[in-house]
């Protein structure tokens, strides 16, 4: 139970990951190979993965690297596959910041860019442009965030495991899409849907995917980072997940809160779907989005769900993500590759308890 | 509707419970220790690529089945370090381990099983006599004998949760591991032996799907199975035996979406739809179990008030 104490220091011995905090000792040495350990380990498991795939680890990196910064064209892929990634680290780290266990970014980018491509289809080519593609994205903010609110219905209504259900949000939300792609929207040619009218799509500098986006992703994650830091409700949003008893003695309208927390992030991957319809492809196309949705966990947890840490951790992953796309063509090594070592990287952090969450 | 279609509905929703209900059975039992694995998913699609490659390399269909048991141990072992003995966070760390296998299963079975097919599955075996019942008859008795082994694992486990020794100190570790710990138990040597009879039994499930259903492996070929498994434990009360009939809930929906596309007066439903099926039913279960409550330290990590251990200096070093 708590007591009064609590309700001055609102912390609790637990991190909201989970991993009892444990102060750092000993000398710079230690504490440097403290960090340097799970790094070493990450990359021996990613060298081996890579040797039984039958490739050259050190190959493998050399054209990672080459692939995602070597010329202005892998640059602008990088910036544009950040953009997404900020978008979808945001809908993890705004619910994990309140112990709320959101895994569906990935549902709820899809539902975004789904309502973004039937509002771009369907509301006629006599609106401006400009005007339709903000509408498209509203579309998506709204689809994104009501495709999380039933996730956060469900938890605060009747206690339901919000990670079950939004996982399960995740495989309905792909079926929508590829009955969208599939079905009435279907373009006939290529399995995508019919592509909205060009007025709505953003353009593009150096005649690449890089445009407004990035920018749009940053502006929404210093948004949503004075939100957190500097507002009641990010503040009761973050209380929520240290300590929930002194959270509800402060008088705060918790399930309100997360209920508003599921909504905001979803909000967040919702736009990261539409942006991907009117930024980059003008329509859905099935895997779309598989990079951007469970990377966005991983990408919300180096940034230790902090928003405007999100910005230099989604450059990170994009920079894996783009470097390991082109390793089939360099290197004859699937590109799934990057899931693993997106994975091992972050799970080997964790384990050796680098990665901690301090609100 | 004929009568031919439903008695197929019946008789391949039993078919299509066997890879959830060994899932199911053996997530059960983790939970009851107090780990959720949310990594199921990926155990089962580590399962099934064993089973895959396995047969793919010349091994016979039973060899593919079992060499997925000694795959889940490994597996097991370390989720349970990073569960249990690193504490990190279950979800968050499940979640990633099911991204690592994705990525792994992906990119093997793109270099070394692209084109393979396996063509024959585990036959059916008759049982003489009680299969001749109607209806029921050759939906439950002319079935894989991976379903009877299934079903007769959940007994075991039934057994050993609720009438053994072990299984109560397990069950105290996923309630109170503090007083578990006062008891004298060891939680972390407990939530290992749990962890691991969890990730055999989903790996066994996980190839139980290429061998039964699908034939084949195929990229994300599990496509939810395993997060499907964790509503079922849910519906099933932690109860192996309860867990085979929400299972058969499972299979029946899977079942439905096969064989109700075939029925014309249907036919203007979208394939789409009869798929999201077992997925709506999940999110129903999740809903209208709201009296079911997890063992009280599922998914929380517990860090034991002494750790005794000759090597205690190791993980000193690396934390």
């Amino acid at each position: 139970m708590a007591t009064s104490e609590d309700l001055l220091t609102v912390t609790t011995g637990e991190d909201v990951l989970g991993v009892p905090p444990e102060p750092v000792r000993g000398s710079v040495a230690l504490r440097t190979l403290q960090l340097l350990l799970p790094a070493v380990g990450a990359f021996g498991v990613i060298c081996v993965a890579v040797l039984v795939l039958g490739a050259d680890p050190l190959l493998v990196l050399g054209k990672m690297i080459s692939g995602s910064l070597g010329s202005q064209y892998d640059v602008s892929e990088v910036l544009m596959v950040m953009a997404p990634l900020i978008l979808c680290g945001l809908a993890a780290a705004v619910p994990f910041s309140a112990r709320l266990w959101n895994i569906g970014g990935d549902g709820q980018l899809y539902v975004g860019a789904v309502a973004a491509v039937v509002v771009g289809l369907n509301v006629g080519k006599d609106v401006p442009g400009e005007l339709l593609a903000a509408l498209c994205v509203l579309a998506g903010i709204a689809a994104g965030a009501c495709w999380a609110i039933v996730a956060g219905l469900v938890k605060v209504l009747v206690a339901g495991n919000e990670v079950i259900v939004t996982l399960m949000l995740n495989l309905l939300a792909g079926l929508a899409a590829d009955y969208v792609v599939t079905g009435p929207y279907a373009q006939g040619v290529s399995p995508q849907t019919k592509t909205i009218p060009s007025g709505a799509t953003f353009g593009s500098f150096w005649q690449t995917g890089f445009n407004q986006a990035i920018f749009i992703a940053i502006a929404v994650a210093l948004a949503v980072g004075v939100f957190m830091q500097r507002t009641r409700a990010g503040f009761g949003i973050r209380a929520s997940g240290e300590n929930l008893d002194a959270s509800r003695l402060a008088g705060f309208a918790v399930h309100r809160l997360w209920v508003g927390a599921f909504g905001l992030g979803g909000a967040c991957a919702g736009l990261a779907g539409a942006l991907l319809v009117v930024a980059v492809y003008g329509a859905v196309i099935p895997g779309m989005g598989e990079q951007y949705g469970y990377t966005g966990i991983a990408v919300a947890l180096v940034a230790r769900l902090r928003p405007l840490l999100l910005i230099p951790s989604a450059a990170l992953f994009a920079v894996i993500q783009v470097g390991g796309s082109g390793l089939s063509a360099n290197a004859g090594v699937s590109p799934a590759i990057t899931y693993v070592i997106q994975g091992v990287i972050v799970i080997s952090f964790l384990a050796f308890r680098v990665l901690r969450v301090r609100i | 509707m004929t009568s031919g279609v439903i008695q197929a509905i019946i008789t391949s929703s039993v078919m299509l419970l066997v890879p959830v209900m060994w899932a199911a059975a053996g997530e059960a039992v983790g939970e009851m220790a107090g780990v959720l694995n949310i990594g199921i998913e990926g155990v089962m699609l580590l399962g099934a690529f064993i089973a895959a490659t396995v047969v793919h390399f010349g091994g016979t269909l039973w060899e593919g089945w079992l060499l997925a048991a000694p795959g889940g141990m490994l597996i097991g072992a370390l989720l349970w370090f990073l569960y249990v003995y690193r504490q990190c966070n279950q979800i968050v760390t499940g979640i990633l381990f099911n991204l690592v296998a994705l990525g792994v299963t992906t990119a093997l079975y793109e270099r070394y099983l692209t084109g393979a097919g396996l063509v024959t599955t585990i036959r059916s075996i008759r049982i003489p006599g009680l299969a001749s019942i109607p209806w029921l008859g050759p939906a439950v008795f002319d079935q894989s004998p991976l379903f009877y082994l299934g079903v007769g694992a959940c007994a075991v486990l039934y057994y050993l949760l609720w009438h053994t020794w072990f299984g109560l100190a397990l069950r105290a570790t996923g309630e109170r591991p503090d007083v578990a710990t006062a008891a004298g138990l060891s939680v972390f040597r407990l939530r290992l032996l749990a962890v691991v009879i969890a990730c055999v039994f989903a790996a066994l499930g996980g190839a139980a799907l290429t061998l039964i259903s699908t034939g084949n492996f195929g990229v994300d070929v599990t496509s939810g199975q395993g997060f499907i498994a964790l509503a079922i434990v849910i519906l099933g009360r932690w109860n192996p035996l309860l867990i085979v009939l929400g299972a058969w809930l499972f299979g029946l929906a899977d079942a439905l979406q096969f064989q109700l596309t075939t029925v014309s007066s249907l036919a203007g439903v979208p394939h789409d739809a009869w798929l999201a099926a077992p997925y709506v039913i999940t999110i129903a279960v999740v809903v209208w179990a709201r009296g079911a409550r997890y063992p009280a330290a599922t998914g929380v990590p517990f860090a034991p008030p002494t750790q005794r251990r000759p090597w205690a200096w190791v993980p000193r070093l690396l934390s």
